[in-house]
């Protein structure tokens, strides 16, 4: 059966492409996989697959037992179609992904990937990865099964990811990790926990998407630990973050474990971050913090980390509703149990709009004409402020130190630059 | 239709030929026989001090040099071998591993061969139900196995036979393929060549001509065999098991150098190698867990609620293993129970 297949595979990649109409109007070479196609012709063709081939799957389901792994460059995975061709990994057995490449050159487009074990599609340390109206869900109704990633680039340099639809990820549904130049753009990411999370990235730039019903939207920051220190230079604009209300279902010991439900963004341990043009609704908890590491409450060794948050530019978004039932259902101390009984202090017994810790950098202190940190809340229409005073809190009343003088923090930044790259449609 | 592949198969030129060969046996390397393989001349075998384990499965190591060619010694990294170089590893299972030599069937041959452009070739041979030759079988496989552990459990392994892009993940991570396991800390050990040599292998090397520039093995760097404890402290039998096990991935260059945790035994910073170390990526993978080592703790440590885990996803490694590793989990908690310090 093996020789068989192996033989089927080598007349597919041929000796420079082939004829079916699978492959029709694809540039050569050209692998296809027809609605029969078993798992071991697909392993055996992507094992065979020469540089710069594109593996074309018919529509239907395709069935794996073990993950698929792409280690040549220049490979694209094509399907027929979101939803129309579906990579089902329910009956996996082994391998933490679905779709795992270690290549440069990668693209993945107009397919499905569901129910991975582990993580959906994972690429590691490659330049130029595109991710293309790819849907990745999982549909267990136990949402703590879920794997923790959908799309998983990390490292990698030239990311795009668009007109993708994400769901269930019980980590982060897009996730763009210590990499660089990354356009991340109309997608939907929904009923995630993190619908979409910018980590100790640079220059990223996360527009028209629709981040709603995850338990955080957008999410940017930075962690310790790691062989890329900070995150910076990163826009997010023209998005929808709305609903996030979903419980936080993610793994106890998982940096998004912390975070409570109905969070719109949080801006943690970010520099150069322009945030405008957005529409945030109905988050309950807040709908956009501008925190330090350490409110985590985690400690950390990282001499090159930078706990706090520098040039953040908010301006121009529009907000309605939310902040009104923060989730204390965390563990304490947590910041969505402090609001919650922070609110009877508060204006109009709700969180503001746009949240800041409150918290100095002792080395910046008296830089910056009273805003050490450069924090610029600019026109955000009714959008209300507050200064949470982090150092400032009673285990029984919350944020009492907090306050709602906007005033200092009334300033413009630079703006952030697009990002482009060489291949990027704008 | 029947010619119609060949003639393709022809026109490619892959048609046994050249290398890489269809057939295990056009190779000449070694034969098969009551489970287990024999090697031709000039084949040298080899044993590692602390290897990888692969759910239990027996391992028969060796490796052939182009004729009149040799290895450069190197006491970190692996050695460098010439072009034209074979190494291979053979897996079998005996039906009671308690006494292997009985009923035992090989599964599959994996061979690494050195190309001109000094990248290396990975290959899975895959041996039939008449043990008499394995196939090339790039898609891999994963037979259902039932045996006897070597410490007498009752184990059902899905032994992955890994697709030759899973062969990368733990050999190529980073573009470059490489061998895992010919170190010098792996190989400084004695092996028993037969008709009564008994001898260490860096010296075997060195004297049949395959070796240059090894110093006397009492003067090279030595891996500690995890479960012989005359070889080490218990702490350093358990990082030279981290090492065998997990550090070709996670290094500063591996697979996982994404997580920022890094299990060289050379590693020597406690938060890089795991202690009170928080995750990055683990999802599901945390146990619900908050460090990867508590010192003191095993039952709260990721690190060994991962390898104590046999789910995608959750376990470690990632790829290679579908039973628990009972000796070397045992290990690595008793290392972790004899820390002191707790996390925060």
């Amino acid at each position: 059966v093996n020789r068989l297949a192996l033989v089927v595979a080598l007349v597919l990649s041929g000796c420079g492409g082939s004829s079916n109409s699978l492959c029709s109007g694809v540039q050569s070479p050209c692998v296809s996989f027809g609605p029969a196609a078993t798992e071991a012709a697909i392993q055996t063709g992507f094992a065979a697959a020469q540089s710069g081939t594109t593996l074309v799957f018919a529509a239907g389901t395709f069935k794996f037992t073990n993950e698929l792994t792409v280690t040549t460059t220049g490979i694209t995975i094509q399907g027929a179609g979101m939803d129309k061709t579906i990579l089902d990994f329910s009956t996996q057995t082994a391998g933490s992904e679905g779709i795992l490449s270690m290549s440069s050159g990668f693209t993945i487009r107009d397919i499905t990937v569901e129910n991975t074990k582990g993580n959906g599609i994972k690429v590691v340390g490659a330049t130029n990865v595109s991710y293309q109206r790819t849907h990745v869900l999982w549909t267990d109704p136990d949402n703590t099964t879920h794997g923790p990633y959908a799309v998983y680039p990390v490292q990698c340099t030239n990311v795009l990811v668009e007109d993708s639809v994400i769901e269930g990820a019980s980590d982060a549904g897009i996730y763009v990790g210590q990499s660089e130049q990354i356009v991340v753009r109309r997608n939907e990411s929904k009923n995630n926990v993190a619908g979409i999370e910018i980590e100790n990235s640079h220059f990223a730039d996360v527009y028209s998407n629709n981040a709603h019903d995850n338990t955080g939207g957008i999410l940017v920051f930075a962690l310790p630990g790691l062989q890329i220190h900070d995150n910076h230079d990163v826009r997010v604009h023209d998005n929808m973050i709305v609903n996030n209300n979903t419980d936080n279902f993610a793994a106890v010991g998982d940096i998004v474990g912390i975070v409570p439900r109905g969070t719109g963004t949080f801006v943690m341990a970010a520099a150069n971050v322009e945030v405008f043009g957005n529409t945030y609704q109905d988050n309950k908890t807040v709908n956009f913090a501008i925190i330090n590491y350490g409110d985590s409450g985690s400690s950390w060794t990282d001499s090159q980390y930078y706990p706090f948050p520098t040039k953040i530019y908010v301006h121009d978004n529009m907000f309605m509703g939310g902040g009104d039932a923060p989730d204390a259902s965390m563990m304490q101390p947590s910041i969505g149990g402090l609001l919650a009984i922070s609110l009877p202090m508060f204006p109009g017994n709700r969180v503001g709009d746009l949240v800041w810790d409150g918290i100095v950098d002792s080395n910046r202190m008296g830089m910056s004409a009273g805003n050490p940190m450069d924090i610029c809340i600019g026109s955000n229409g009714s959008a209300t402020f507050q200064n949470l005073h982090f150092d400032n809190i009673d285990q029984n009343k919350g944020f009492v130190g907090a306050d709602s003088n906007v005033t200092p923090y009334q300033c413009t930044l630079p703006s952030v630059a697009p990002v482009s790259f060489p291949g990027l449609m704008m | 239709m029947r010619f119609l592949p060949l003639l393709l198969l022809v026109g490619c030129g892959g048609s046994g030929e050249k290398i890489p060969y269809q057939n295990l046996s056009e190779y000449h390397l070694l034969t098969p026989s009551g489970g287990a393989v024999s090697y031709a001349d000039g084949v040298v075998p080899y044993d590692l001090n602390t290897p990888l384990f692969s759910d239990y499965a027996l391992k028969s190591r060796a490796v052939k040099l182009p004729m009149g060619m040799a290895a450069a010694y190197d006491p970190d990294n692996v050695f460098q071998f010439p072009v034209g170089t074979i190494v291979m590893k053979t897996f079998s299972f005996a039906p009671d591993e308690r006494d292997p030599t009985t009923s035992a069937r090989l599964y599959e041959t994996r061979l690494l061969i050195r190309q001109k452009d000094m990248s290396w070739l990975g290959l899975p041979y895959v041996w039939n139900d008449a043990q008499t030759e394995a196939v090339l079988t790039p898609a891999g496989g994963m037979p259902t196995i039932d045996f006897i552990s070597p410490g007498g459990d009752s184990e059902e392994a899905h032994y992955l036979i890994p697709t030759e892009g899973q062969c990368k993940e733990c050999h190529d991570a980073t573009g470059t393929f490489d061998v895992l396991g010919p170190r010098a800390r792996e190989l400084n050990r004695d092996f028993d060549y037969g008709g009564g040599t008994v001898e260490n292998q860096l010296t075997h090397w060195a004297n049949a001509g395959i070796l240059t520039g090894a110093p006397d093995p009492s003067a090279a760097p030595v891996l500690p065999v995890f479960d012989d404890p005359s070889t080490g402290s218990v702490t350093d039998r358990a990082r030279a098991w981290l090492e065998g096990n997990c550090a070709h991935c996670h290094n500063p260059t591996g697979l996982a150098r994404t997580t920022g945790l890094f299990l060289k035994v050379s590693e020597t910073e406690p938060s890089q190698y795991g202690i009170c170390k928080t995750p990055v990526a683990a999802g599901p993978g945390t146990g619900g867990f908050t460090y990867d080592i508590v010192p003191g703790d095993p039952d709260h440590s990721i690190l060994v609620f991962r390898i104590e885990s046999t789910m995608p996803g959750i376990m470690m490694p990632q790829i290679g293993r579908s039973v628990v590793h009972k000796e070397g989990v045992q290990l690595i908690r008793d290392w972790i129970s004899s820390l002191v310090g707790g996390c925060p």
